[in-house]
């Protein structure tokens, strides 16, 4: 039994050294797993990934959590990584832009649905991620303020850790509405139980998505290659179609 | 005089017992088969310990369910049950069987006076403390009416727990070895109040005792038991001679029967 | 720190403290009593939610509680609103999660009562209601105190099934533990650590409590006279 050990331990060792650790915002988690697969079969490596909201894991990196790669939901939180003299590069590298959409559930409100349609007497409850910890829950803020229908909504407002935790506040029919990333909306669970409307660019910040790559990644080679693939044509593609936009491309 | 339940003393058995109960089950488990009636408004059960008599009083107050058997007192029938079908009965709270244990049982979160005045339901404090007093003052504890119950002494709680007892109203009493923490001069003096008592209130005592002096003087008729089983019912002197012969016997008297 | 969160949690404490009390006492007294073979089952069930994470509860309140189920409907029904994102819900699922911290020291503290207590009482014309009002609860005193603290305590604690299905709502379902944590998510360290320290207070003192009637109703016993006969 020991000498089974001994055995293993070294092979331990070694898998943990080769496994890429990446903090994920929430609303990778539909996305990412097509791009670890991929990235795992060409070359060999093991990636897991953790899906938490943006401000859990920078409190988590901030604290010594042993990520390799950051992939936030803004560009703030990740600043804050790197203001902690945490990361490698002096500004986070913006690796797409995200896109809020307003998901009902079916059979709720007439079409052709819009913002304004969350005003309806049917809909009681609207989940919001929240504003403190989710980037999505501040631009889905900022579009309810923007379009001037903060007083009436408030009421209506409940605020769930992450944008999975508001999407799922949705599914399982507890809200009737709820803003959304266009990741987790384009799901088949959310897509069986309600539709969706891109909630117009211009009334939020865009959703500059920021990664770092931290400084004492144990594995800091396969972040940076983990990152340039998901920056290359098939990465950006991969993107479009998951739900996420491209960066604008600014080399 | 006619007893409480409006008989002519002596023409009716105020209490009739038919109990068949297995203890424990196999060869080493006790069993209690017994069947008697009485009419003496003074009865004694005596035996050694183990004979089953604290079974025939738990019984009849209905903290033991035997297994088959009938419990009847005057005309009520408290207990019934045929072996294999549900038993018929009084639950305990209502057969108004007053029953004075030999571990007392006093409430320790209460004073003497609030134990003795537990079963006094329905009137007002002043009543109840006066009748409370009344019946310490029968079994010669009235000045313990403040004290707890952990200050006293067992012979103290003894009395504590028979006037408890009383002020319930009960229609009849049993006593399971209700003195032996007195000593014999506080032992004659209550059994004589007690006595007294039971006669002017026409409730029948039924004494269980393994003293040989306490059956002879607390009884008109005593129920002698061993091993589960009835040995003999009769006056004392009838029943008990041959208890009484060895003792004297003992004691270096011959027997002048 | 935060008012409203703080007056929310006490609320949410106490009325989940007195809503156990008044369904352990009955519950207690018969696991304490029965000879039924349901005692064991039943009690298995009761101690559940001390190995059940609180986020598995919170997960069944939101969505086998939800407007999905036939039953979260029946509920909504009742209630006006759903389940999830209100201070019922936060109280159905506080009863739930501090739920054997109530019956347990309930239980045992009835079974201690001296049996022969309980047949005097009976012989004195007491029913069973009666005992337990004039005997038993008198007696298991102790148990009583250290249900109602416990479960109070437990309740202040709560964070996982909140976070669950509260919605984090100020002064509906934001409680201390859920304002600690967005206080921590937030980077104001001062703050958390001011809310962290009253929390752990009100654990302190809840087990000082518990702890030091414990030794002062050690002796308690029946006083039947020993040895004598």
């Amino acid at each position: 039994m020991l000498l089974l050990c001994a055995a293993l331990c070294p092979a331990l060792l070694v898998a943990q050294d080769k496994t890429l650790l990446i903090a994920a915002a929430a609303d990778l988690q539909p996305v990412l797993p097509k791009f670890v697969s991929n990235f795992e079969k060409n070359t060999g490596l093991q990636v897991k990934a953790s899906y938490e909201s943006s401000a859990t894991l920078a409190t988590q990196i901030l604290n010594g959590a042993p990520f390799d790669l950051f992939l936030a939901a803004n560009r703030a939180f990740p600043q804050k990584v790197i203001d902690a003299g945490l990361a490698v590069e002096p500004q986070p590298i913006t690796y797409a832009r995200g896109i809020l959409v307003l998901w009902a559930r079916s059979n709720i409100l007439q079409s052709p649905l819009t913002m304004q349609s969350l005003t309806a007497a049917s809909v009681h409850r609207i989940a919001v991620a929240n504003p403190v910890h989710a980037p999505y829950g501040t631009a889905a803020m900022a579009a309810i303020r923007s379009l001037g229908l903060t007083a009436i909504l408030q009421p209506k407002l409940v605020f769930a850790e992450n944008i999975a935790q508001t999407a799922e506040f949705g599914h399982s029919g507890n809200a009737e509405c709820a803003l959304i990333s266009k990741t987790i909306a384009m799901t088949p669970a959310m897509q069986q139980t309600g539709s969706f409307i891109i909630v117009p660019a211009d009334t939020y910040p865009p959703l500059k998505q920021g990664a770092v790559i931290l400084r004492n990644a144990a594995n800091r080679q396969a972040a940076i290659d983990f990152l340039a693939y998901m920056q290359s044509n098939d990465g950006r593609n991969l993107l479009s179609a998951s739900g996420l936009e491209p960066p604008v491309r600014d080399r | 005089m006619s007893d409480i339940f409006g008989r002519s003393n002596g023409a009716s058995p105020w209490l009739t017992v038919q109990i068949d109960h297995q203890f424990a089950h196999g060869a080493t488990g006790f069993s209690l088969h017994i069947a008697f009636e009485t009419r003496a408004r003074r009865m004694v059960v005596f035996g050694p310990s183990g004979s089953g008599k604290s079974s025939l009083l738990r019984a009849i107050a209905g903290l033991l369910k035997p297994d088959a058997g009938k419990i009847q007192i005057g005309s009520r029938i408290i207990w019934l049950k045929h072996p294999g079908s549900p038993a018929t009965e009084t639950p305990v709270e209502r057969r108004r069987v007053g029953l004075v244990m030999q571990n007392q049982a006093v409430f320790p979160h209460l004073n003497v006076l609030r134990n003795v005045a537990f079963a006094l339901r329905g009137m007002d404090a002043a009543t109840q403390k006066e009748k409370a007093l009344r019946l310490l003052k029968l079994v010669e504890a009235e000045s313990l009416a403040d004290r707890w119950p952990r200050e006293l002494s067992g012979g103290q709680l003894q009395r504590v727990a028979v006037a408890r007892t009383l002020a319930a109203d009960p229609a009849v009493l049993l006593l399971d070895e209700p003195f032996a923490a007195l000593d014999a001069q506080g032992r004659q003096q209550l059994s004589e109040n007690l006595h007294t008592w039971a006669t002017e209130h026409a409730i029948p005592i039924l004494t269980v005792t393994h003293n040989l002096e306490e059956a002879f003087a607390a009884g008109d008729e005593v129920l002698t038991m061993k091993e589960g089983r009835i040995l003999g019912q009769g006056k004392p002197c009838e029943v008990l001679a041959t208890e009484r012969d060895r003792l004297l016997f003992a004691m270096g008297v011959s027997s002048t029967n | 720190m935060d008012t409203a969160a703080l007056l929310l949690t006490l609320r949410l404490a106490l009325i989940t403290t007195s809503i156990l009390l008044a369904i352990a006492i009955p519950l207690a007294y018969w696991l304490a009593f029965t000879r039924s073979r349901w005692k064991t089952p039943i009690q298995a069930i009761c101690s559940l939610p001390l190995v059940l994470p609180p986020t598995v509860l919170g997960f069944y309140l939101l969505v086998g509680l939800g407007p999905r189920t036939a039953l979260g409907r029946g509920i909504s029904h009742l209630l006006g609103h759903p389940l999830a994102f209100s201070f019922a819900g936060l109280v159905v699922g506080s009863v739930l999660y501090s739920f054997p911290f109530a019956v347990q020291p309930l239980t045992a503290g009835f079974a201690a009562v001296d049996g022969s207590l309980l047949e005097a009482a009976a012989t004195l014309g007491s029913g069973p209601l009666d005992r337990i009002r004039r005997v038993i609860l008198p007696l298991a005193r102790g148990s009583l105190l250290t249900a109602a603290v416990l479960s109070f305590a437990h309740t202040v604690g709560e964070f996982g099934v909140v976070l669950m299905i509260g919605g984090n709502l100020p002064g509906i379902t934001q409680t201390l533990s859920i304002a600690l944590y967005d206080q921590v998510q937030d980077f104001q360290y001062a703050q958390a650590n001011r809310t962290a320290l009253f929390l752990l207070a009100i654990c302190f003192l809840a087990l000082t409590l518990v702890y030091s009637q414990r030794r002062k109703n050690g002796s308690v016993k029946s006083s039947g006279s020993s040895g004598l006969v």
